[in-house]
C-alpha cells in the first residue's frame, strides 16, 4: 500500500475511533444525549476499510453499532453527532438516535432490531440487480442477529435470486453478554453459510492493509459476478455493549477474551506504521482535524434546535403519491346493491 | 367511461395488471404468485406477461419476504407481496411494526416504503380457526400503516391501483366471502382516495358503519329497517381502518343521532368500539350505540357452529330495533 493510501486509511480508522472516545467522554455528565448508543471501539477495521470501494448508490444497511460504517458511508460527522443530541440538524431530525441512525441521500441505514436490515437487502440488492446494474448492497450483522430465523430464510433467497449482497458478520463473540458458546453448539458459520452455495469468506486479521486487499477484492467479485458473499470477521468489541460505561468492570464477563485480544488493536497498529515511515507529522494533522472535526461537531449539536413537536407528529404517515395519480375518482353510490356473497365451493 | 361486470377477485386481478402496465417498477412476488391456483386466479397469466423478474413465486418465508419488499421499496420500486392466507403474514410481523411502519417517522418524512400487502381473510368451506380469523384490528394500531379494506369490487380494483402507487405502506385486507360479489367496473385504470370513506348510501335515522364484508350485512341491513320500522339508514363504507376519516362519520351521525358499527372481527380493541368510542366521546346520541362484532372466540371448522357463529342481517336489524325506544 503507498504512504498516501495509507495516509488515507488512518484517516478514517482514528476518525471512526476518535468520535466513538469524543462522544463517551461527553456523554456524562452532561447526560444531553439522551439515547442508548452502541459504540463500536475496537471493531472500526472493517468498516473504515470498506469505505474506499462503496460507491454513492451502493446501499448500506447496518446493525445497531452502525457509526463505523455510517462514516465509512461518507454521511458527515456533525450530522450523527446532533442525532444523537435529538436535535433537528441531526440525519433524522432527532427522531432515530443511534440505533436507527440513518442517512437517506447516502443510501445508509440502520436499525437495532437484530436481523432486519440484513433481511432488507434482499430487496435492495434485487432492485440494484434488475434495474441498475452495477450497484450492491452491503448489509452488516454480528453473531449474535445470526441467530434469528429470518437470517436463514435471506440466505436461501439472496442465493435462489442470485443477489449482489455483501454479507458482513462482525463476530465479537457476544450476544449483549452472552458468549456465544453458552448459545450454540454450532459456531461454525462457515458451514451453515456454505450450505445455502453461498461463497464465504473469513478475515482474521487486525492488520488493517490485508483486511482492506481482502474487502477490496470481495467488493470487485460481487460487483462483477452479481453473486452474494458472506464476510465472517473476527473482531473485539473493548467497549461496553451500550452506552459509556464499562460493562467490564461492572461484570468482568470475558477477562479471558480481553487478554487475547491485547496488540491486535487495528488503528494503534496504522498509526505505529505511519511512525516508522516518517509520517509523524501527517499523523499529528490528522488527528488534529478528526479532534477539531468532532469538537466543532458537538458544538454545534449542542447548539442547536429540537424539531418542532406539531411538525414531529405528522412524519407518521405522509400522504403523497405517484405522479401517475392525477386525480381520485369519485366512489360509486349507484351500486347499492344486491351484492352477492361468495358461494363457498370445498377445497 | 367504459365499463365492465366483474367480480372482485377480476377487479383485485385488473387492479394490479393495470398497475404493472403503468409502471414498470412495479413487482408482485408471493407463495403461490405464477403458479396453478393463482392466488384465487388473481395473478394469472402475469408472470407470461410481465416476466419472471416482476411476478415470482417465492419459497414459504414470509419474514424474509416482507423485508425483501422494504428493500425494493427503499431502492425505488413498487412491491406488492401477497399472503393468500394472512395466518402466514403472522410471521413478518417484526417487519411490518418495527420497519415499515417506524420508517417514514424516524427518517423525519425523508424515506418512504411505497410497499403494498395483500392479505386474504374471511370465512370460506370450513375454514376453521386457523385459516378465518382477520386480525384487521391488529395493524388499525400502528402509527404509519394504510389499512384498506375494500368492500366492492370498484373499490378493490380502485384502492388496489391507489395503494400500489401511494407512497406510503399499505395493507390490503380481502375477504374470501366477497371474492364472487360483481359489479360494473371502469375498464380504464382509475383511482380511489384510500384515506376517505364515503357514504355509500343517504339516510336520516341511523348511520350504519363498516368495511369490507360488513357492507353487505349493513345493505342488508338497512332495507328490513326501512321495510318493517321506516327507519331510513345512512351507509358509511369506511374504506381504510387506519388513518380512520372521522370527519364522514361525524358528519353522518351528527345528523342521524344513531349509530350501528358493523365488522367481521373479534369485539376486543376493534375498529368497532374504537368508532363508537370516537363517536361517543364527541356527540350525545338518541339511543345507545350497536356493536356487531363475532362472539369472542375462536372461529369452528363443524359446519353447524361455524353458521351459529356469524351473525347475520336479520339478526342485526332486530337488535337495532330492540335498541330504538
Amino acid at each position: 500500500m503507498k504512504i498516501q493510501q495509507e495516509l488515507k486509511l488512518y484517516e478514517m480508522l482514528h476518525l471512526i475511533r476518535h468520535s466513538q472516545e469524543a462522544l463517551i467522554e461527553n456523554y456524562h455528565p452532561e447526560d444531553k444525549m439522551r439515547c442508548p448508543i452502541h459504540f463500536c471501539l475496537g471493531q472500526e477495521a472493517l468498516a473504515a476499510c470498506l469505505s474506499f470501494f462503496l460507491k454513492k448508490e451502493d446501499f448500506v444497511l447496518s446493525h445497531h453499532r452502525s457509526h463505523g460504517y455510517y462514516l465509512s458511508k461518507k454521511c458527515p460527522v456533525d450530522k450523527m453527532v446532533s442525532e444523537f443530541y435529538g436535535k433537528e440538524f441531526g440525519s433524522n431530525a432527532g427522531l432515530a438516535g443511534s440505533q436507527e441512525l440513518s442517512l437517506s441521500e447516502n443510501n445508509f441505514f440502520s436499525g437495532t432490531i437484530l436481523s432486519g436490515m440484513f433481511s432488507i437487502a434482499l430487496g435492495t440488492a434485487f432492485a440494484q440487480k434488475n434495474y441498475q446494474k452495477k450497484n450492491i448492497t452491503v448489509t452488516i450483522i454480528g453473531d449474535g442477529g445470526m441467530e434469528e430465523g429470518i437470517c436463514y430464510e435471506t440466505l436461501n433467497l439472496a442465493s435462489l435470486k442470485s443477489l449482489p449482497i455483501l454479507f458482513i458478520c462482525e463476530n465479537n463473540n457476544y450476544s449483549v453478554h452472552t458468549n456465544i458458546g453458552v448459545r450454540t453448539l454450532t459456531s461454525n458459520f462457515k458451514k451453515k453459510v456454505e450450505s445455502f452455495n453461498i461463497n464465504y469468506q473469513k478475515i482474521s486479521d487486525h492488520n488493517p492493509e490485508n483486511i482492506y486487499s481482502k474487502i477490496e477484492k470481495i467488493v470487485k467479485q460481487i460487483r462483477k459476478n452479481k453473486k452474494p458473499i458472506f464476510v465472517e470477521f473476527d473482531t473485539m468489541r473493548t467497549c461496553s455493549h451500550v452506552g459509556p460505561e464499562s460493562d467490564d468492570k461492572e461484570f468482568n464477563y470475558r477477562k479471558k477474551d480481553l487478554a487475547k485480544w491485547k496488540g491486535k488493536d487495528s488503528v494503534e497498529w496504522m498509526r505505529k506504521k505511519l511512525l516508522k515511515s516518517n509520517q509523524a507529522k501527517k499523523v499529528t494533522m490528522i488527528e488534529k482535524n478528526n479532534k477539531n472535526l468532532l469538537n466543532e461537531s458537538i458544538k454545534k449539536a449542542k447548539g442547536g434546535d429540537f424539531l418542532n413537536y406539531e411538525k414531529s407528529l405528522k412524519l407518521n404517515f405522509i400522504e403523497s403519491y405517484s405522479k401517475l395519480i392525477k386525480k381520485f375518482s369519485e366512489p360509486k353510490k349507484d351500486f347499492i346493491y344486491k351484492q352477492k356473497v361468495t358461494k363457498m365451493n370445498p377445497y | 367511461m367504459k365499463t365492465k361486470k366483474i367480480s372482485f377477485n377480476t377487479a383485485i386481478k385488473d387492479g394490479m395488471s393495470d398497475a404493472m402496465k403503468l409502471d414498470k417498477k412495479v413487482i408482485i412476488y408471493g407463495l403461490g404468485v405464477g403458479t396453478s391456483g393463482n392466488i384465487y386466479g388473481t395473478t394469472s397469466g402475469l408472470m407470461e406477461k410481465y416476466g419472471k423478474n416482476r411476478v415470482f413465486d417465492t419459497p414459504a418465508s414470509e419474514s424474509a419476504l416482507t423485508a425483501m419488499g422494504t428493500g425494493l421499496a427503499l431502492a425505488g420500486t413498487r412491491p406488492l407481496l401477497i399472503h393468500q392466507r394472512f395466518d402466514f403474514m403472522i410471521y413478518s410481523l417484526d417487519q411490518i411494526v418495527n420497519w415499515i411502519s417506524l420508517w417514514s417517522y424516524k427518517s423525519a418524512g425523508k424515506s418512504q416504503i411505497p410497499i403494498t400487502i395483500r392479505a386474504v381473510v374471511g370465512k370460506g368451506w370450513g375454514q376453521g380457526p386457523q385459516h378465518s380469523k382477520s386480525l384487521h384490528s391488529w395493524f388499525a394500531n400502528i402509527p404509519g400503516l394504510s389499512v384498506v379494506y375494500p368492500s366492492s369490487p370498484y373499490e378493490a380494483k380502485g384502492l388496489m391501483l391507489s395503494s400500489i402507487f401511494s407512497n406510503y405502506p399499505s395493507i390490503i385486507f380481502e375477504s374470501r366471502t366477497l371474492h364472487a360479489s360483481e359489479e360494473e367496473v371502469p375498464i380504464e385504470p382509475y383511482f380511489l382516495d384510500p384515506t376517505k370513506s364515503f357514504v355509500r348510501k343517504s339516510g336520516k335515522d341511523l348511520t350504519i358503519v363498516g368495511f369490507g364484508p360488513s357492507i353487505i350485512n349493513a345493505l342488508e341491513v338497512s332495507e328490513i329497517l326501512e321495510k318493517t320500522k321506516n327507519i331510513s339508514c345512512e351507509i358509511i363504507d369506511l374504506r381504510t381502518i387506519n388513518p380512520v376519516d372521522e370527519n364522514t362519520i361525524l358528519n353522518s351521525v351528527s345528523k342521524t343521532k344513531n349509530l350501528c358499527v358493523i365488522e367481521h372481527g373479534w369485539p376486543n380493541s376493534s375498529v368497532s368500539g374504537d368508532i363508537i368510542s370516537k363517536v361517543t366521546t364527541k356527540i350525545n346520541l338518541n339511543n345507545k350505540p350497536v356493536q356487531i362484532c363475532w362472539p369472542n372466540s375462536h372461529i369452528p371448522t363443524a359446519s353447524d357452529l361455524e353458521e351459529k357463529f356469524y351473525f347475520k342481517s336479520e339478526d342485526i336489524a332486530k337488535k337495532v330495533i330492540d335498541n330504538f325506544k
